[in-house]
């Protein structure tokens, strides 16, 4: 194993479970499907040695994405999980049905279709489990089971021992609501399907093309029977489009939901005096296949839209179900969330997020706030400062005074914030709407037009040669034209690893002329990584590695991460927060940490620090220094290509970050960033950000902090790092699943192919119609060639829009790689 | 054609009764997860039960039958 500190600077080997970078010096190995693994901590060891251990370590050949760090999922305590046992809790979200009980559970951490064979395995092998069955559209696990055998605190440690972490899920309101409109949704378009066919059936009976010899008694039969089947298609189905189009009058805009309405009615309405008079043209047929293509488009889009929404729209959970309140004697008991109050004191151990604002009454930690604040390296807190809800207490126990609760809190303060920036989000036009409008004009006044010519020349026959021109005209391809493009584009943007949870997305990426990043986890990777090390004794560097990585033997710390965890930790372990560490390792007492803390063991005086960027650590001895690390938050591999490909569509780039050190500056000036602003709080952020609103900018924004939502609800555009906290992800307008900004890349490219497709498309229909309208103004067209030319040019729409489910080529990725998309390219060759 | 009184109710009859059990999958959310049962069909090829063709209900005895654990 190579340790210089030039090949630190290299690629890292991926870890074998989630394909974060292995440590170097790392030890963390285990044996998966005959090979030996490496793993970049003890949480994804520990996680791979218990699915091989549970017989399903096909797992790992069967997933077709890397799986979730375990150690990034929330800490579940099993004293806390304990707490979901208690009946006064359980009362919200389990039923009892037959002697079993049944829960619904919101599982995170699932990255593949193989997760969900694994949980339901694993689970079902469990005694007492009489059912697993976990959603992979909405990460939802329906369980029943025996909690006199198993109590629920058991299954959750469960899952948590494969890499899973899993909440009770009650659904609310907006959940519901969905889930009502999807099945509605559906049930109008099997509604609209099965009763066309019969429909068209009756309808094509009495063509006189198909020459059937039809008794008079029977053409009116079939008259009718076509009218009784129509009736539920267009009163049923086609509800939501006449009340759209209503809505739409109403606010004096003319929309395709408008020029959609007025087809479908009024060739039912002729229908009607057909039947009734048996004079005329039935277009019955037409009517419900306009109706089942529309719907069909529609409901496509929503589902692909909508299906991972619900995943992402989880609960904001940011804080601690549960926390540690202390009594009055110093004893500690776990209580839920819900019942702390004001002047509470509560006890918050290293590596726990803190319950509530409030104050430090006791001991001395340092705050990791780079989620609410950018800042990227922890900040030294002690007896009398003031703490922040939601933050990470890092390196020891802390006793806190309970200050603020709820709504009074600075993290609910952001989420008001974020509720008045999505009310104020502007709206980004839509083509199909623009162009509707015209087709609307255009065709009612050739029909007004023609419609006159004819009353001069025959006006028995001139109703019905209107008629004919705008069924024969309407806008079906033209409705379809946007849908499908989107569906087929929103499909592949999925499998690129960016999700779109709202529709303006695609669409929108076209107008944009700026881009605001975020810097801490977005341009850079949010954790601290071992940059150099720097020998200045006659140590080598590896031993001085060795003996940090022995030091620095803690999980939570975000610089002890860096080293990676040491089979060998030292003895005597002291922590002074602010400071360093101090131990022994084989009897030599060693000091990392900050160089005058360091020094003070040897006597000897500080050495200067090598470079001014990034975080020096100094590692020393009673007899001087050994070593200086080099750590830094390192930049997103493909970072720069972004960057680029910023710059190559003209775009101005901005970089806001909460952070205030010198390495905003530097990152700016590295990816060569237009304009670099740290040290901003959300609010300055918003404010920046209204203000190139202002100047008439359509902003994209990429964020992934909670400092960062109020601006990703604002901004025209906003994509969220899948990485990112959870209330980031529900006010983002897409998720970066993967994390890997080459993605946004290709992404960009489809948005430019959508825009010529859906173009395309309007183009096409435009045409179609155009040419149709002469033969139908000399009064050519019958319903068979309505019907006909109908269907043919709704078909090269959708042809047409399927050319995008294929893939752009990622900038500087071979063939190979762009064909695999969703996969980390780091990814071990046996997992593809 | 005499034939086209009795298909013509025929028809209607099975529309309905075709329209009532598409209302009836919808509603037991046979359409609410598309997704898995069409990855979960692969991965029972891997099933222990499977492979040792084993009663579902044996759980236990089916656990037996894996592989042992190598790590």
């Amino acid at each position: 194993m190579c340790l210089s500190s030039a090949c630190l600077m290299t690629q890292p080997t991926p870890c074998y479970h989630c394909a974060l970078p292995v440590p170097a010096g790392s030890r963390f190995s285990t044996v998966v499907l005959g090979e030996p693994r490496q793993f970049c901590c003890p949480g994804c060891q520990a996680v791979a040695e218990s699915i091989v251990a549970g017989g399903l370590e096909h797992y790992y050949q069967h997933r077709s994405d890397t799986s979730a760090n375990p150690e990034a999922l929330p800490r579940q305590l099993q004293d806390e999980l304990a707490l979901y046992d208690r009946n006064d809790v359980q009362q919200r979200f389990v039923r009892h049905q037959d002697g079993l009980a049944e829960a619904t559970l919101l599982v995170e951490g699932i990255s593949c279709a193989a997760c969900g064979w694994l949980i339901e395995k694993h689970l079902r092998n469990l005694p007492g489990v009489a059912e697993a069955r976990l959603n992979l559209s909405n990460h939802r696990l329906l369980l029943k089971w025996d909690d006199r055998q198993q109590p629920l605190s058991r299954l959750l440690a469960e899952l948590r021992q494969i890499g899973y972490a899993a909440h009770p899920y009650q659904p609310d309101q907006a959940a519901e609501q969905l889930a009502r409109e999807n099945r509605s949704a559906l049930r109008r378009l099997g509604v609209a399907g099965l009763l066309w066919f019969q429909a068209m059936m009756a309808t094509m009976a009495t063509w006189p093309e198909f020459n059937i010899d039809l008794s008079p008694e029977l053409h009116t039969i079939l008259r009718w029977v076509a009218l009784f089947l129509t009736i539920p298609i267009v009163f049923y189905s086609c509800a939501p489009l006449f009340k759209g189009a209503a809505r739409d009058l109403r606010t004096r805009h003319l929309t395709m939901d408008v020029s959609v309405s007025l087809a479908i009615g009024l060739a039912f309405a002729a229908g009607i005096w057909t039947a009734i008079t048996g004079s005329g043209e039935l277009y019955f047929d037409t009517v419900g296949m306009f109706a089942l293509f529309l719907l069909t488009g529609r409901y496509l889009e929503r589902r692909a839209r909508e299906r991972m929404a619900a995943a992402t729209a989880q609960l904001v959970n940011l804080l601690p179900a549960s926390c540690l309140r202390l009594d009055a004697h110093g004893h500690t008991e776990r209580i839920l969330l819900s019942e702390l109050q004001r002047g509470d004191r509560v006890q918050v151990l290293p590596g726990a997020v803190i319950p509530a604002d409030g104050c430090i009454v006791d001991g001395r930690s340092s705050i990791d706030e780079s989620l609410l604040t950018g800042e990227y390296l922890p900040q030294p807190r002690r007896a009398g400062e003031r703490v922040t809800g939601g933050t990470l207490n890092v390196e020891s126990t802390l006793n806190v005074q309970v200050e603020a609760l709820g709504a009074d809190s600075r993290l609910s303060a952001i989420v008001r914030l974020l509720e008045r920036a999505q009310t104020e989000k502007p709206r980004l036009a839509e083509i199909a709407d623009r162009a509707s409008q015209w087709f609307l004009l255009c065709s009612l006044l050739a029909a007004l037009a023609i419609g006159l010519w004819w009353w001069h020349l025959d006006p028995t026959r001139a109703f019905w040669i209107v008629l004919a021109m705008l069924v024969a005209t309407c806008p079906c391809a033209l409705s379809l034209a946007t849908p499908t493009a989107l569906t087929a584009a929103t499909g592949t943007l999925h499998k690129l690893g960016l999700l779109v949870t709202r529709g303006h997305v695609l669409e929108g990426l076209n107008q944009i002329d700026t881009v605001v990043f975020d810097k801490t986890g977005t341009l850079t990777e949010g954790r601290l990584t071992l940059r150099s090390i720097r020998p200045l004794g006659n140590l080598p560097a590896d031993r001085c590695l060795a003996l940090a990585a022995a030091l620095e033997n803690r999980s939570e710390h975000p610089i002890a991460r860096a080293f990676g965890r040491s089979a060998s930790p030292a003895d005597d372990l002291q922590s002074v927060p602010g400071l360093g560490l101090e131990g022994q390792v084989a009897g030599q007492l060693l000091r990392i940490g900050q160089a005058t803390f360091v020094c003070a063991l040897s006597g000897a005086a500080p050495p200067a620090v090598p470079e001014p960027r990034g975080q020096w650590l100094l590692l020393g001895d009673r007899h001087g220094p050994l070593a200086w690390f080099g750590l830094d938050d390192r930049l997103r591999d493909d970072a720069p290509a972004l960057l680029a490909a910023c710059k190559a569509r003209g775009w101005r780039t901005l970089l806001l970050s909460g952070d205030s050190s010198p390495m905003v500056a530097e990152v700016a000036a590295q990816l060569g960033i237009d304009q670099a602003i740290g040290g901003l709080r959300p609010d300055d952020k918003l404010d920046r950000l209204k203000a190139l609103q202002a100047a008439g900018c359509k902003v994209l924004m990429l964020g992934d902090g909670v400092n960062d939502v109020p601006v990703l609800a604002a901004a025209d555009i906003s994509i969220a790092m899948g990485s990112a906290t959870d209330l980031a992800k529900t006010s983002a307008d897409a998720v970066l699943l993967s994390n890997r900004l080459a993605a946004l890349v290709q992404a960009f490219e489809l948005a430019r192919r959508t825009r010529r497709n859906i173009l395309q498309n309007l183009l096409w229909a435009t045409l179609y119609n155009g040419l149709v309208l002469p033969f139908a103004a000399l009064g050519w067209i019958t319903p068979v060639w309505a019907a006909i030319g109908m269907s043919i040019s709704s078909l090269v729409v959708v042809l047409n829009a399927m050319r995008l489910t294929r893939a752009p080529l990622a900038p500087g990725l071979s063939t190979n790689e762009a064909s695999l998309p969703g996969r980390k390219p780091s990814c071990p060759p046996s997992m593809s | 054609m005499p034939a086209l009184y009795v298909m013509i109710p025929a028809a209607l009859l099975l529309v309905g009764v075709a329209v009532y059990i598409f209302f009836w999958a919808v509603d037991s959310g046979q359409y609410d997860d598309l997704e898995s049962p069409a990855h979960s069909i692969l991965f029972d090829d891997q099933d222990p039960r499977h492979q040792a063709a084993v009663t579902p209900d044996d759980s236990q005895a089916a656990r037996a039958k894996e592989p042992p654990p190598r790590a």
